[in-house]
């Protein structure tokens, strides 16, 4: 009996030592999660129906102002519907462009193929150099030695590719897409690494070419990944400041506004009073932005589930 | 083994990756070479590399690249380059510490305890948290950090990054499973308890995914400024200090493009040596997904 009382002892001791062991690991993440992520998102929800008496310093409930001054401020700023338009092209330029490019370097990298190791190094170094500095050295080099160069071959005055309005914009992208492939090109060539051999070899054997195997093996079989980035771009549609910031600090043309640029260069200037209006503005992008995303995941994994 | 031909295919693919690799090293040749020119010499001169190069950028950096912080009440305040150093440790070296080492611990919980209904509810606030986009939390996170009163200092940006959520929570969990059970049953028998069978046995076992996640982070805030400057103002990183330098003081020397490129060099020299050291396992084989059976 008395064993018994005493093993049984032991093993709720033991339990008890998991379970302390076991709160000493996630309390404290636990508790970071609440307060930065669950209040805050609460906060951001409860600051977009609220606004700021300046006179007492504090925050009173505000109704559906904000809101109702988001959807009127998109009719009557002309910026935030281009914002829209922006944001739009920078995602859809990533999916038609950025993506394809991005997986056919990776099969060059997950052949093995002539120099694949320092292609991937080239690819990989706008994630190592600050992309602060990255920008502003393309900056500096096209709006200095670019329109030398044109001065050199035309003999006439040449303006730069970021000072000129019509050119501004595109320039911008082009940069998005020329430092945007390291990531997706380690991912992407990661798990082309987990492809079976044999199922390479199989398709050698029926007489493939190389194009052929990226097209009808290689692709269908990262599918998983490729929708991953798709939903994650996409998700990035609301949030994505295409390095405007890194070029232009706060003062990009109303012109190449992004969602996201407008929202971080907002934050960035605003004062208590501001918060609530954007905050609004944040709530509103994610009541749009939450069932697309979701919504577009689902399409592509029964997509996915056809291959 | 019989080398194969490169196919077609593949020398378009090579031709465009040169023309990419070209591009870059042309871009950075022609910003580090700037960088050592002198303003007058780059009036009339904006491509070629100088046959004069001078280090006057740098030095006049070394004693110039400063930034002023004005706090409301209390005055002005000059935050030097040794100081910007000092806050790019403390922000990057703690913060991708606390980052790394939250997602490590919190999935190797979930791993060992996976029966736990907590253990569950975890795993699944990762995976709603990476999938639901959440917009233009900033407000309300400086809101917070206020009411809190840690908005600006380190201490509230270290909680911040104390963050288990994202990528390397499933990456940790996937490198446990790997762990063999046997090695933690025998440290058992052997009478060590959770916490010496978690730090002598499995964490050694996962310290090569450890470093390299830190270095991963590590570079990320080395580079960032937009956190800094969002919620730790007045303690302006190195590259923050770029921003400002760049974008604040619009007026000769500090608007001179070689002076700015000296400055842009200064902040990614470091980074650059960090990476030749440590390239192969910022740049290991990293997989998300996985591959379709």
């Amino acid at each position: 009996m008395d064993a018994t009382i005493k093993r049984g002892g032991g093993y709720a001791k033991q339990r008890r030592n998991k379970l302390l062991f076991y709160i000493s690991l996630v309390g404290l993440p636990s508790l970071q999660f609440v307060i930065f992520y669950i209040i805050v998102n609460f906060n951001s929800i409860a600051l977009a129906f609220q606004s700021y008496d300046s006179d007492n310093a504090v925050y009173f409930f505000y109704g559906f102002e904000n809101i109702k001054q988001v959807f009127v401020n998109f009719s009557t700023q002309s910026f935030l519907p281009a914002a829209v338009k922006n944001s739009l092209i920078c995602y859809s330029f990533t999916l038609l462009v950025g993506i394809p490019l991005a997986i056919i370097f990776s099969y060059y990298i997950y052949k093995k193929s002539f120099f694949s190791g320092g292609f991937k190094v080239f690819l990989f170094m706008p994630q190592i150099v600050s992309a602060l500095v990255f920008a502003l050295i393309f900056r500096f080099f096209t709006d200095n030695a670019i329109p030398q160069f044109v001065e050199m071959f035309t003999g006439e005055e040449a303006d730069g590719l970021l000072s000129l309005p019509e050119t501004r914009f595109g320039t911008v992208l082009f940069y998005t897409l020329w430092a945007g492939f390291g990531t997706q090109v380690l991912m992407y060539s990661g798990t082309m690494s987990g492809i079976s051999d044999s199922v390479i070899e199989a398709g050698q054997l029926d007489g493939i070419n190389s194009f052929q195997e990226l097209i009808y093996i290689v692709v269908p079989m990262i599918f998983p990944t490729i929708t991953t980035f798709i939903v994650v771009g996409f998700s990035g549609i609301f949030i994505n400041q295409m390095n405007l910031y890194a070029f232009f600090g706060t003062k990009a043309e109303y012109a190449d506004y992004t969602l996201g640029y407008y929202m971080y260069s907002a934050a960035t200037e605003a004062g208590p009073a501001e918060l609530p209006y954007l905050s609004a503005f944040g709530l509103v992008m994610t009541l749009f932005a939450a069932p697309l995303t979701l919504g577009l995941r689902w399409a592509l994994n029964k997509l996915g589930e056809k291959f | 083994m019989e080398k194969k031909k490169m196919s077609a295919f593949n020398w378009v693919i090579f031709a465009v990756l040169a023309l990419y690799a070209l591009s870059m090293i042309l871009l950075l040749f022609w910003g580090a070479t700037t960088a050592f020119k002198a303003q007058s010499e780059f009036r009339t001169n904006r491509i070629w590399p100088t046959l004069n190069p001078t280090v006057n950028n740098f030095s006049f950096l070394l004693d110039q690249f400063y930034v002023i912080v004005i706090i409301e009440g209390e005055g002005q305040y000059f935050i030097g380059m040794g100081e910007q150093v000092l806050n790019t440790i403390l922000y990057a070296g703690v913060g991708s510490f606390l980052m790394t080492l939250a997602p490590c611990v919190v999935a190797y919980a979930v791993t060992k305890f996976e029966n736990y209904f907590y253990s569950k509810v975890l795993h699944t606030v990762v995976i709603v948290a990476m999938i639901l986009p959440v917009v233009g939390a900033y407000p309300s996170m400086i809101q917070v950090m206020q009411t809190l009163g840690i908005y600006d200092t380190f201490l509230g940006l270290w909680l911040q990054k104390f963050n288990f959520l994202g990528l390397y929570f499933l990456t940790f969990c996937a490198a446990y499973k790997n762990v063999s059970k046997e090695l933690s049953e025998a440290a058992y028998i052997d009478g060590a308890n959770e916490w010496q069978t978690f730090l002598q046995i499995v964490l050694p076992m996962v310290r090569n995914m450890f470093f390299t996640v830190f270095l991963i982070h590590f570079v990320e805030m080395w580079n960032d400024y937009q956190v800094p400057l969002l919620y730790l103002p007045s303690h302006p990183t190195l590259a923050g200090g770029v921003h400002y330098l760049v974008y604040k003081r619009n007026y000769s020397p500090f608007s001179d493009t070689p002076v700015r490129l000296a400055c842009c060099m200064i902040l990614a020299i470091p980074i650059l040596i960090l990476f030749i050291i440590f390239r192969n396992k910022l740049m290991g084989n990293v997989s998300m997904g996985g591959v379709k059976e």
